[in-house]
């Protein structure tokens, strides 16, 4: 007899009413989910219609709820099936070899869970008009994703408890300890960066931890040393939240090495704003950036501020955020629609010139705590910032005319018009990050593409090299708001909303990162904001 | 004579609790060893030690010539295990349990489990949790003697039965002895005393004794002396009387190392006013009391005298 198949035949057998529905509510939300992407004026022309569609949204929502939930309820009801917990299982005095009951439950796991997941991922990412065949490294990494944080934790929750109450409230007891644990450190270090080196420490330790557990469990059935592996992998996210603020790893991250990408300084005639919190005094300083060579980018993260005063007394802040500025130069192509329409080669007529995108000026905020700041305003003091600065460089650029429908955009997924924006989908993750680019029209879209334009800009996307995002549905869905899309309001009228033209050529550049590094800067006497 | 089961110095403590204080244990190869105490005199503790159901806190225990922390997975292809407190898989069927637990076993004998269903009339499709709780034993026992296991361990395997029940599960088990050794616990001293070739009493978790029943039903007699004249004074009565009682005419007690003619010989001599002294066969359950009553009156002693020291 295989004991691994026979198990795993036990177990399908007894839990077929909730496999059934588990895989009855993936299929609902399978189902369900792609009227969500379509959900435009346009597709609801009479009241009736769009009601049905809320209500289809409202059941997609309801059904993305219900996944997971069916997913607990089966992993505890399965796992717990051979209990654990205890001495007085029937099944611990009958030959069973511990790796192959490990087996089969991962097997079970893998049959009615994974595999469904995987199933409904391509399904979905059909539907969405991204072909699952050109992701399939990228569905294997979700399904891992799936298995290492979510069967894996709740597997492991269900080994170390003997009822479906107990496991209940101890993932309640889990995700309120993470909770609150969350909640303390962004009030604590509301400001502060958060290094991503801390996750990378930590998530290999944590499921270390939580795969420890299981096999030490299903192997020796020591209930409290298995808790304790959990807990310690709970104490583990805990300490690697704390430490992903740490300045070493800041440090760590962005390296001073070379010849800085990018020259910052004060503007001329700075104006400092100033605000004041309990015993901190955030400064803006109006900076400008300069260097930024052509096809490339620079993201500020992180800022770090060393405050000197005229007598040499000395404060320096810790690593806070900046959240992303980003500042580029890039080429970028202007056309003009033709009578044709818009496309990339003999119907469009360049007209090349190089601009600079996003401002050449930018904020940088500054945390100075309230006691050096009050002791050392009354004289001017030098500033040395240093900033931590992701360097990016420019991809192949994409341009796509507008369409009145949905339209493929190589590398990014499938798009579509929205009135201040587009929407588009990604397979598996968000886009590389990417920058957009268009012209909105002034007035109507009239047919030889007359009318003044302005432009309208936005980022979509983020610079994680990972295949895939981590949550339920494999289709990113990402409505993104162009700059510019009103124009100024009348008075006392609303805004005028401007318009993407079919046919308007829209512009993707996708950035990837080159290298992480620290600008250093020092500003010399600076005169501090006097109280308002 | 090979060990089924040996415990050497064994230990088991709950916090601050000692539910076993270095016990030692033999069982022979073939025999029906009960293990017989009060509730809560270590006997369900001893056996999940010895299945390795819990980690002994010192001391080793060997069963069928393996340590018995190796007792699991393959090692249980010999051991059959059936408790009063086990939580079966009350969702199946009689026939689903069996055909389920059938394929773990390289040895089970499909004859045997026939045998055993219709001596035990099994009601093959009935779910577990529908079951008496006789019926459900049965269906445990069934379950644990199909396989032919060298060893069967009973956790008060009869606690609770009505006597048909309990008739019809010990002559399912006679029935495998001596191929099969039986271990099993059991503060039911009447329905061992049929049943078992050896015995051990287990108080607050030390071994008292452990020895073949036929040498500890002889061993101990009801000793009444009817006496002709006045007793003897006596400064300090001997170590194997128990629960000596003495009135005007006739002394009681307990013999617990008699040895036939030779102790009646003695008693002549230590009663010499004797007009009659009989020496009665005692059941098992009055000898467990006598031990059990010597126990607490020698505890109490103990600490008066301790209460008497302080004072």
């Amino acid at each position: 007899m295989n004991q691994v198949t026979h198990i795993f035949a036990k177990d399908t057998r007894r839990h077929w009413p909730e496999i059934a529905i588990s895989l009855l509510v993936t299929a609902a939300w399978v189902w369900m989910t792609p009227y969500s992407w379509d959900w435009r004026p346009e597709n609801t022309p009479t009241q009736g219609a769009q009601v049905a569609l809320v209500a289809m949204m409202f059941l997609a929502g309801l059904a993305a709820a219900l996944v997971p939930v069916m997913w607990w309820i089966l992993i505890t009801r399965v796992v717990q099936g051979e209990n654990l917990v205890g001495d007085t299982q029937w099944w611990v005095t009958k030959p069973y070899e511990w790796e192959k009951l490990l087996t089969a439950k991962t097997l079970f796991l893998a049959a009615f869970i994974a595999a469904p997941m995987l199933v409904a991922d391509w399904i979905l990412l059909a539907e969405a008009g991204l072909k699952p065949v050109d992701h399939v490294a990228g569905l294997g990494f979700r399904t891992l994703l799936l298995v290492c944080f979510v069967l894996l934790p709740l597997g492991a929750l269900a080994a170390v408890t003997s009822t479906f109450a107990r496991v209940t409230l101890t993932t309640i007891g889990t995700v309120l300890v993470l909770g609150v644990n969350i909640g303390v450190l962004a009030g604590v270090e509301r400001y502060k960066y958060s290094s991503s080196l801390g996750l990378l420490i930590a998530v290999p330790l944590l499921l270390g931890l939580i795969v420890g557990a299981v096999v030490f469990q299903y192997a020796r059935r020591r209930t409290w040393q298995s808790r304790g592996w959990l807990l310690a992998s709970l104490a583990v996210i805990v300490c690697g939240g704390y430490l992903s603020y740490s300045p070493v790893l800041v440090a760590l991250e962005f390296p001073q090495n070379g010849a800085a990408p990018i020259q910052i300084g004060l503007e001329e005639q700075p104006s400092i704003a100033m605000r004041t919190e309990e015993n901190r005094v955030s400064l803006t300083l109006p900076v400008t950036i300069a260097g930024v060579q052509q096809g490339s980018g620079t993201q500020l993260d992180a800022v770090r501020v060393t405050m000197t005063t005229a007598a040499g007394r000395t404060w320096r802040s810790g690593w806070e955020a900046l959240y992303g500025q980003r500042y580029m130069s890039v080429k970028v192509t202007r056309s003009v629609t033709t009578s044709t329409g818009m496309r990339q080669d003999s119907g469009l007529i360049p007209v090349s010139s190089e601009i600079y995108v996003g401002p050449t000026t930018g904020m940088v905020d500054l945390g100075i705590n309230r006691a050096f700041y009050d002791m050392a305003r009354a004289e001017p003091v030098t500033l040395q910032l240093e900033l931590a600065v992701t360097e990016l460089k420019a991809g192949n650029a994409v341009v796509v005319p507008m369409q009145t429908s949905d339209f493929a955009v190589a590398g990014l997924g499938e798009c579509s018009p929205l009135k201040y924006g587009i929407r588009c989908r990604s397979a598996l993750r968000q886009p590389q990050l990417t920058f957009v680019r268009t012209e909105f029209t002034e007035g109507t879209c009239a047919a030889n593409g007359a009318g003044a334009e302005v432009s309208g800009s936005a980022w979509m996307g983020d610079l994680s090299r990972a295949p895939a995002d981590f949550g339920l549905s494999p289709v990113s869905d990402i409505a993104t708001a162009l700059s510019n899309f009103s124009g100024p309001p009348a008075p006392g009228q609303p805004p005028v909303l401007r318009h993407l033209c079919p046919g308007t050529p829209i512009t993707f550049t996708p950035y990837a990162v080159t290298g992480r590094t620290r600008v250093v800067t020092t500003l010399r006497n600076i005169t501090l904001p006097e109280w308002k | 004579m090979n060990a089924t089961i040996r415990t050497e110095g064994l230990v088991k403590r709950f916090g601050r609790t000692e539910a076993l204080s270095g016990v030692e244990l033999s069982v022979p190869a073939g025999a029906i060893y009960a293990l017989v105490g009060a509730n809560g005199a270590g006997k369900t503790t001893l056996i999940k030690v010895v299945m390795n159901l819990l980690e002994a806190t010192a001391g080793r225990a060997e069963v069928l010539g393996m340590d018995s922390h190796r007792i699991r997975g393959k090692a249980l292809n010999r051991i059959g295990y059936v408790s009063e407190n086990q939580e079966y898989p009350e969702w199946m069927t009689v026939a689903a349990m069996l055909e389920y637990i059938r394929p773990f076993y390289p040895g089970w004998d499909r004859e045997l489990e026939r045998h055993l269903v219709r001596q035990f009339e099994l009601p093959l499709g009935r779910k577990l949790k529908h079951l008496s709780r006789g019926m459900r034993m049965k269906a445990a026992m069934a379950s644990a003697l199909a396989f032919r296991p060298a060893l069967l361990v009973l956790d008060e395997p009869f606690s609770g039965l009505d006597p048909l029940v309990r008739d019809e599960l010990m002559e399912g088990l006679l029935d495998r002895s001596p191929e099969t050794a039986i271990f099993l616990s059991s503060h039911d001293l009447t329905e061992i005393e049929s049943f078992s070739s050896h015995v051990g009493f287990l108080e607050q978790g030390r071994l008292l004794f452990s020895e073949e029943m036929g040498a500890l039903s002889q061993r101990f007699r009801e000793v009444t002396v009817t006496l002709g004249g006045e007793e003897p004074a006596r400064e300090r009565l001997p170590e194997d009387w128990l629960q000596y009682e003495a009135s005007n005419s006739v002394v009681r007690f307990v013999h617990s190392a008699c040895r036939g003619e030779g102790t009646a010989a003695e008693l002549r001599e230590m009663f010499p006013s004797a007009r009659e002294i009989e020496m009665e066969p005692m059941p098992l359950r009055s000898i467990f009391v006598a031990i059990a009553r010597e126990r607490r009156s020698q505890r109490v002693g103990a600490a008066a005298v301790k209460e008497g020291s302080r004072a």
